[in-house]
């Protein structure tokens, strides 16, 4: 997979922009529950606020993923990160990176930017435990020069978290 | 930012729709709600990557294990990836010619350019 980092952002392809107008259109139609878009001029970057669901230990609690969606969406994946700070999470890093494989190896040009945030709600919504990836210090300090999450070779841990 | 208040409530539709008032974009919506309600992988009329319908131009394939898509999408991304985008199944080499091509097509004319 090529790398897209965020400083070598291209505007986006016709096919992007279409998809993207339509998934606008479908999740101001039939938003994800817990989520919150606020709509922007921007269609290359989008923030959205998550809402820790009732009955997790996140229940309360309000974060901002920042999706940035590469030159050529959906054949390739957005780049996915919480914005500071981070929910406390045993695969989200203190610099917002996201441990999970859907974004990156296993990313799919069926998903949207909805079933994204589905699945890492559920991944937030699963942990029992508000704790930093074991490897988070080493991992942030290699980070330090803006590499992208994408960049990053995962390993994944268990599919339960 | 109106939607500081109540963190305690996930947002629902309704309040959603209340932090954006954007009317021309509202309108706009509705306009398409009917269309656009259920963007799915059990569409049959829309291809699930690039999100547009089909048409003669831009005809639906089938892959063996029941997916559709446009031919150019599927055909770009195996490009990148030999995997099914909706259920992740790999091909099996000993398919003919190449897996994605094995199913419906909805013009006569391409069913046959397939076959050669
Ligand atoms: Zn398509
Ligand atoms: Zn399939």
């Amino acid at each position: 997979m090529t790398g897209s980092s965020a400083s070598s952002r291209k505007v986006l392809s016709k096919i992007a922009t279409n998809r993207l107008q339509k998934e606008l259109v479908e999740w101001q139609v039939n938003p994800p529950s817990g989520f919150l878009h606020k709509v922007t001029d921007n269609l290359q970057r989008w923030v959205i606020e998550v809402y820790g669901a009732q009955g997790t230990i996140y229940a309360g609690e309000k974060y901002q993923l920042q999706v940035d969606f590469p030159e050529h969406y959906p054949m390739e994946a957005p780049q996915v990160i919480f914005l500071h700070p981070a929910p406390l999470h045993p695969h989200i890093y203190s610099n917002g990176h996201i441990c999970l494989d859907i974004l990156y190896d296993s990313w799919s040009p069926a998903m949207t930017v909805s079933s994204i945030c589905i699945s890492i709600l559920s991944m937030l919504s699963s942990s029992t435990v508000k704790e930093r990836p074991e490897d988070n210090d080493r991992y942030v300090k290699n980070c330090r020069n803006g590499r992208s999450p994408k960049e990053t070779r995962w390993w994944f841990h268990d599919d339960k978290v | 930012m109106v939607c500081e208040t109540n963190i305690q409530q996930i947002p629902s539709e309704e309040s959603s729709k209340k932090c954006h008032p954007d009317i021309p974009l509202m309108v706009a919506l509705e306009k398409v709600k009917s269309k656009v309600n259920t963007i799915s992988e059990d569409d049959e009329d829309i291809c699930p990557i690039c999100l547009e319908e089909y048409t003669s131009e831009n005809p639906r394939i089938v892959t063996k294990c029941s997916h559709h898509y446009h031919l150019s999408c599927i055909y770009e991304w195996n490009e990148r990836s030999e995997t099914c985008p909706v259920c992740s199944k790999a091909p099996d080499y000993d398919d003919e010619p190449k897996w994605y091509l094995v199913g419906v097509v909805l013009t006569n004319r391409f069913t046959s350019m397939l076959q050669l």
